[in-house]
């Protein structure tokens, strides 16, 4: 992309320039001296320019008639020098203060953010990095209108990116992530299953080697992605060689992970009385466990575990070759013992241009990760699970050396300790292209993208496991290829002072994948950690699907004075359809900035924008559409088919329709500037499993039912509070508003996910549905009362049958005298009203800090522990208040029920209101203070550059959650389940200590 | 050298969009592991496969504990509910509500066996090929009727009349929503099915026979009060003049669905305590464990205790991971015809063959001959006998109950009221199944 560039820079500037009269020549610098290579000069309402040398300097013929040059330097403010006359110029160029003349890449076009009228968040190089063990989905959190959640917190570990709500309900949710112009696969490879959680195909690209991220969001940016676009686009540009000195640098840090607070649950003693009360014994009689031993599982399981990342990049070139390469290597140990992702990664991305007619391209990133997992979440055998569950009166150890465990759950260490789960993925995303120049105004270019995938799992459960007596293998391979070829021709000009640029295109990709699987067991002892060493084959499994998909696009960007107008059209055909192979995907958009000659009132800028356009969501299984049969229904050593799956021959995408209004202004010498943005997207034709009688031999079918809209505002504002040489403060503000309601269902019936949540038409997506609790019985007489209130002589049931005192009461939503199913109803959402952020960055002479709060207000998390560490019903350790706060006898409050047993414990621990709890929280996400050694002092020592920083992620906390941190869910990447809390692991906190080195 | 390389680039992508129409055509990638229906079966092998379908999904893991054994037995004095689902406890507790998704969940596994049968049913007569004798697609036909027939009874006793289904699942219009049919005539298509396994089931099954097949006929007989029929099916089932003294209890086998450890499930791990690796879910009540008499050697087969507490070992394959276990389910064993044998001759008076059928069971339990059996204390004995003898396979003491009129009586001080005759139809089919109507549970 960075070529592509320079390209319309070069054609911009490069055209007519051979009706000479005069020269002129001169250098652009910095503030600082600094020569800036490659600053574009134009003669203003002309198309003559050039670009400045190695040196910074620059020759230019210019007709006797032209008035004055235009200066340009990304990440610097624009500058107009009039022509008085001299031959020579020395320009010195501001750095920018809200970045209007940056350069945004969208769609197949680079745009000034000045011209843009699409709604694009960008983020830059020093952002991405900004977190310790940074991802790049962790980065998009700085983006209005972007929610970012971790699902849990093993290094290597899945995100949900939803950008501007939730638009699907069975396709992804995620946004189209596009790596130097290549749409990559993302999501989750694993076929293994440790609870809810998947990993992180992302996890693949470092983030230290991407320049820019651009977050498009609105739909005539989107629209070019057509049918993959509708939950937003994210453009991933690497970083590529400046020309120049051969610069050299070394990043380095080390610091570690911990948990950030755990769940204080009942000592060994405690537990002892706990099970006296439940059971009438102690544990030694009821269970025969000495009661005297109390395990502190937590502490077993987590520590301060170190990460590290070391990265060496060289870049540099001349004016007609440039490069950038770097490795990369990062280790990251969770704040749960045994879970690591370890990560290599090179890069080299190359430009040359061959001659004034042919520009070549090359970007190429490879890595080798290994990601070593354990398991986690809504699973007997996890560790966290068991570290809350497992009584504190089994031993780490039994006197025979073997793990203790009780029920069935995994000893906790044991899961920390000898599970061993690698996925190890090699990855080649990379691109090639040339472009060739018939004439200036045209550009002919033909690129080639690769995204190859090959990941592997193999799973070691060794005999000492729970969830193995004989040990256990099993081994995956997941192989992936995308293969993309894009060919495009565009055309810059201008007309007077209209400036037109267009480009067509064709774009062929395919996607093969090829997939096996298999668990051995039995093997003779856990030193043949071997499949070949295993005596029982069980599951060996393989298939091969893929997808193919064709495109022709068309976009027009036109440019006259303060008008700015884009239209933009995809047509995409995909095999993933039967019958409906074809999409088509129209974008507009209009913006006027009534400031752009000159200041209108207080402001430099003041553009309206408004746009509109379709984009659509074909995320769904490659053969997903397709009536088919498939075999693995064996019977013993038998083959058997069964049919598998219904199909839909006549499914089509799902289209998001989006309209969007923006006002960006600037205000004192751009020192604030801020963009606001509303929209609505109305997504219909949703592609739902819409339930059918299960009495078909199926719960569902795919078909095209139902519809929903977000609504929203978003507003990103930047205040320079302070720009003087030696010091500088900025303040990023971000805040979006999203209201997500599902507006249709196929008849609209409610769909249940998850453990309490109902999608249904009028709730926002993520609604949590159950009972509402009313206080606790106190006593017989509250429970006659109740019991009295069925008054129907043909239902004979009490108001809860087989409640007793201190058992909760509930709230009967319909009268009828009885609690069931009928009383169930809305109780939460796990979505959040309003998120977002605020980003201070303050420097003083060469000390920097920057600090990044993250906000999200208004969500619930539905805490399904709660059923099982305060449901003090069985033979799980319950949480201290709750053996504590349990209801003992009148008047004990309605917090806790009774400590009971058997199958009337069960009203206790209905879905219901009782385990919503407020997920809001403000987060100090990330904190860094550096220090930069004076130039005047490393140059002495050969060095360009000296720093050395501290910096920390997830710092503080403020939430009302009662559990371990409210940004997580059980469900993984569920596009419905979503803020539920079941075992999961939490996110941890890091500190990290670093040095950036440059020669 | 520029034009060189225009003309590079220029060939280049003109192969590109030559070679591109085979690699990027919409219609390039196709499926393997999956065929479209029309390609499914098609020979006597792949209905061979078709066939085996149907086995497979009487395996289900929804059928294989709650389906066939924790819901019925949870919903009688036959087992209790231990375990931490709250969806299983609503079975111990006579209070089943429609939102029940273990319920749902057989209730649906029931329907995916009567959609494998039905899609079986539906093209293996219309398949052409020389080598599927009559015979054998006539034996094929039965291992898929007889499935079907498994399926329903289950059903029927569980939920009384539910759609009856007899076609595959093609189009998901208006067609799905269909009524209950009646109880009555859920089971005349059980009895058709059975009637139709007997006669055809040949010798290349995977397991059914027609003994089997007869054994499910006397069971329904029996269910409906027609002992006549009965007797005679359990004669067929059985053979005349069987005796079971000789064999060992549990292997006097007609029809087990078998499992291995490839091949596995999870039922040892469901009732095994947590010292034997187990999750124990569920354990015989204390009223089985008391009612096995001094001496009866069924006992230590059947239930033990452990730290205290009682558990249940008919599914015994502690030793695998849950999914890998290989015991059995005791679908049909000969006891259960002997004791309905000895049913239909006390039903008619003639204690004496109904004293001698129910001492083979004794007799091989090591117990006592029962001699005093008259009119007023014929039924007793053998509803006991049943209890002990086929206690945690299944069904079989709430079925009992029901047929003789006793549920109220003796499962009510639990909370089984008259309504608790049928379990609710799940919500989610309600909710989608415009025709069906929701039956008269106590929930409803």
């Amino acid at each position: 992309m960075k070529s592509f560039k320079l390209i319309v820079w070069v054609l911009l500037l490069g055209g007519f320039s051979s009706l000479q009269a005069q020269v002129v020549a001169g250098t652009v610098t910095d503030d600082e001296g600094v020569p800036l290579i490659g600053a574009s000069i134009l003669v203003v309402n002309t198309t003559t320019g050039t670009v400045t040398d190695i040196d910074g300097t620059f020759t230019l013929n210019v007709t006797p008639d032209a008035e004055a040059l235009q200066v340009s330097y990304t990440g610097f403010s624009s500058q107009t020098v009039p022509l008085t006359g001299a031959t020579t110029y020395n320009i010195v160029l501001a750095s920018d203060g809200i970045g209007l003349d940056e350069v945004v890449v969208v769609g197949y076009s680079p745009v000034r953010r000045k011209d843009l009228v699409g709604s694009v968040s960008s983020i830059s190089s020093e952002d991405i990095t900004a977190e310790a063990g940074a991802t790049v989905q962790s980065a998009l959190r700085q983006a209005a209108g972007v929610v970012v959640q971790q699902s849990n917190g093993a290094p290597g570990a899945g995100y949900n990116i939803r950008v501007r709500g939730v638009t699907s309900v069975n396709a992804s949710n995620e946004p189209l992530f596009v790596v130097d112009g290549v749409p990559i696969q993302a999501g989750s490879f694993s076929q293994q299953g440790v609870g809810g959680q998947g990993t992180n195909a992302l996890a693949d690209i470092n983030p230290a080697d991407i320049e820019s991220m651009e977050v498009l969001k609105d739909a005539s940016t989107t629209a070019i992605y057509g049918s993959r676009a509708a939950n937003g686009v994210v453009l991933i540009t690497t970083k590529s060689g400046k020309s120049g000195k051969t610069r050299i640098s070394f990043n380095s840090s080390l610091g570690y992970n911990e948990v950030i607070n755990k769940v204080d649950v009942v000592d060994g003693p405690t537990y002892n009385n706990y099970i006296n009360e439940r059971y009438g014994g102690s544990t030694n009689a009821v269970f025969g466990l000495d009661s005297t031993v109390s395990s502190d599982w937590q502490e077993l399981i987590f520590d301060r575990n170190p990460l590290t990342t070391q990265q060496l990049s060289v870049s540099g070139g001349d004016v007609k070759t440039k490069f950038y390469g770097s490795l990369g290597y990062d280790d990251n140990q969770g704040a749960l013992n045994g879970t690591r992702f370890k990560r290599y990664s090179g890069r080299l991305n190359l430009d040359h241009t061959a001659s004034d007619k042919l520009v070549l391209n090359m970007n190429l990133g490879y890595t080798n990760s290994n990601n070593k997992r354990i398991q986690g979440d809504n699973n007997i055998y996890g560790a966290v699970s068991a570290a809350i569950l497992l009584p504190p009166v089994v031993p780490v150890r039994n006197e025979d050396g073997s793990y203790g465990s009780f029920a069935g759950l995994e000893n906790p260490v044991a899961a920390t300790e000898v599970y061993e789960n690698r996925a190890i993925t090699n990855r080649t995303i990379g691109n090639a292209s040339a472009t060739f120049f018939p004439i200036e105004a045209i550009a002919l270019k033909a690129k080639l993208g690769v995204d190859n995938v090959n990941f592997r799992e193999n799973i070691f459960e060794p005999s000492s496991l729970q969830s193995t007596t004989q040990g256990q293998i099993v081994e995956s391979s997941n192989v992936r290829t995308r293969i993309i070829n894009e060919y495009t021709a565009t055309y810059n000009g201008s007309f007077g002072a209209t400036s037109l640029n267009s480009t067509v295109g064709a774009i062929f990709q395919r996607d093969d994948i090829r997939r096996n699987y298999f668990e051995t067991n039995d093997l003779p002892s856990d030193n043949f950690p071997s499949a070949d060493a295993a005596a029982t084959p069980s599951t060996v499994s393989g298939d091969r699907f893929g997808s193919t998909l064709n495109s022709y696009i068309a976009t027009v960007n036109i440019n006259n004075g303060g008008l700015y107008a884009t239209a933009s059209f995809r047509a995409d055909g995909s095999s993933r359809f039967v019958n409906e192979k074809w999409g088509y995907f129209p974008g507009v958009a209009a913006g006027f900035d009534f400031a752009h000659s000159e200041q209108v009132g207080p402001f430099e800028q003041f553009k309206l924008r408004a746009s509109y356009g379709q984009t659509g969501n074909n995320n769904i299984g490659d053969f997903a559409t397709r009536p088919l049969f498939a075999g693995g229904a064996s019977y013993l050593t038998t083959p058997g088919i069964t049919q598998s799956q219904l199909g839909n021959p006549d499914l089509r995408w799902e289209t998001t329709t989006q309209v969007n209004f923006g006002l960006d202004f600037a205000l004192m010498e751009n020192r604030i500037g801020a963009v606001l943005d509303f929209y609505v997207k109305n997504t219909e034709d949703l592609i739902l499993n819409r339930p059918i009688p299960t009495s078909s031999g199926f719960s569902s079918v795919i078909a095209n039912v139902g519809s929903m809209r977000n609504t929203g505002l978003e507003a990103a504002l930047t205040f320079v509070n302070v720009l003087k040489n030696d010091f500088s403060w900025t303040t990023q503000l971000s805040g979006a508003w999203n209201k997500n309601e599902v507006t249709a269902l196929f008849n609209d019936q409610p769909q249940d996910f998850g453990f309490a949540t109902r999608l249904a038409v009028g709730e926002p997506v993520g609604s949590f549905f159950g009972l509402v609790t009313d206080g606790i019985y106190q006593n017989q007489a509250q429970i006659d009362a109740d019991n009295a209130l069925n008054t129907d002589p043909d239902v004979d049931r009490d108001f809860i049958p087989g409640a007793q005192p201190g058992d909760f009461r509930f709230v009967d939503q319909n009268g009828d005298g009885i609690i069931n199913d009928d009383d169930r109803t809305f109780i939460g959402k796990a979505l959040p009203d309003f998120t977002g952020g605020v980003n201070n960055k303050l420097s003083y002479k060469g000390l920097e800090l920057d600090f990044f709060f993250q906000f999200s207000l208004g969500n619930d998390v539905y805490n399904n522990n709660l059923a099982f560490a305060e449901g003090l019903n069985s033979v799980f350790a319950p949480t201290v208040r709750a053996y504590e706060g349990a209801w003992r006898q009148e008047g004990d409050g309605n917090m806790f029920p009774r400590i009971t047993g058997g199958a009337s414990a069960d009203n206790n621990r209905q879905d219901s209101d009782r385990y919503v709890e407020d997920g809001s929280f403000v987060r100090l996400k990330t904190a860094t203070l550096a220090y930069g050694l004076p130039k005047s002092l490393t140059e002495n020592i050969g060095f360009d550059q000296i720093r050395v920083f501290a910096r920390g992620t997830n710092l503080i906390t403020w939430s009302d959650y009662s559990w371990f941190d409210p940004e997580v869910n059980t469900f993984g990447d569920s596009n419905v389940a979503l803020g539920t809390d079941f075992l999961t692991l939490p996110i941890s906190r890091t500190v990290e200590f670093g040095i950036n080195l440059g020669f | 050298m520029i034009k060189q390389l225009v003309n590079l680039t220029m060939g280049v992508v003109l192969v590109a969009g030559i070679s591109g129409c085979d690699t990027y055509a919409l219609d390039a990638v196709q499926p393997i592991d999956s065929v479209p229906l029309d390609l499914a079966v098609t020979d006597a092998k792949s209905a061979g496969a078709a066939r085996a379908g149907v086995y497979d999904e009487l395996q289900d893991a929804d059928l294989t504990f709650d389906g066939y054994i924790a819901s019925y037995t949870y919903f009688s004095d036959d087992t209790d509910w231990t375990g931490t689902f709250p969806t299983r406890a609503q079975f111990d507790t006579y209070n089943v509500l429609p939102s029940n998704g273990t319920m749902a969940a057989f209730w649906g596994a029931y329907y995916e066996v009567i959609n494998t049968a039905n899609n079986l049913l539906n093209i293996l007569p219309s398949v052409e090929d020389a080598s599927l004798t009559d015979e054998t697609r006539n034996s094929f036909l039965a291992e898929a009727r007889f499935g079907r027939a498994i399926a329903y009874f289950h059903l029927v006793t569980g939920w009384g009349g539910v759609p009856l289904i007899l076609t595959p699942t093609v189009g998901v219009g208006e067609e799905l929503n269909v009524p209950a049919s009646s109880a009555e005539l859920v089971y005349e298509q059980v009895i058709s099915d059975a009637q139709f396994a007997a006669d055809n089931l040949g010798s290349g099954t995977l397991g059914m026979n027609p003994e089997a097949a007869n054994a499910l006929l006397a069971r329904v007989a029996l269910m409906q009060g027609r002992y006549e029929d009965a007797g005679n099916f359990a004669t067929s089932a059985i053979g005349e003049d069987y005796d079971l003294t000789d064999v060992p209890y549990l292997e006097d086998e007609i029809f087990y669905l078998e499992f291995s450890s490839t091949d596995g499930q999870s039922n040892a791990f469901f009732f095994g305590p947590d010292a034997l690796g187990g999750r124990y879910s569920i354990a015989p009540s204390a009223k089985l464990f008391d009612a096995y008499e001094d001496g009866d050697t069924r006992k230590a087969l059947s239930v033990d205790t452990l730290g205290g507490r009682r558990y249940g070992l008919k599914y015994n394959d502690f030793s695998a991971a849950a999914g890998s276990q290989s015991d059995p389910i005791y679908f049909f064993r000969a006891a259960e015809q002997v004791l309905i044998l000895s049913e239909v001759a006390a039903r008619n008076g003639d204690f004496d063959t109904a004293e001698m059928w129910i001492n083979q069971v004794r007799t091989r339990s090591g117990l006592d001959d029962i001699e005093d059996m008259d009119d007023s204390n014929y039924l007793d004995y053998i509803l006991q006998e049943r209890y002990v003898e086929l206690a945690m396979e299944g069904g079989f003491r709430l079925w009992d109950l029901r047929r003789t009129g006793r549920a109220v009586d003796v499962l009510g001080p639990d909370g089984y009221d008259p309504c608790d005759a049928v379990w609710p139809f799940p919500q989610s089919n309600i909710d989608t199944n415009t025709a069906l109507e929701q039956n008269n549970c106590c929930n409803c």
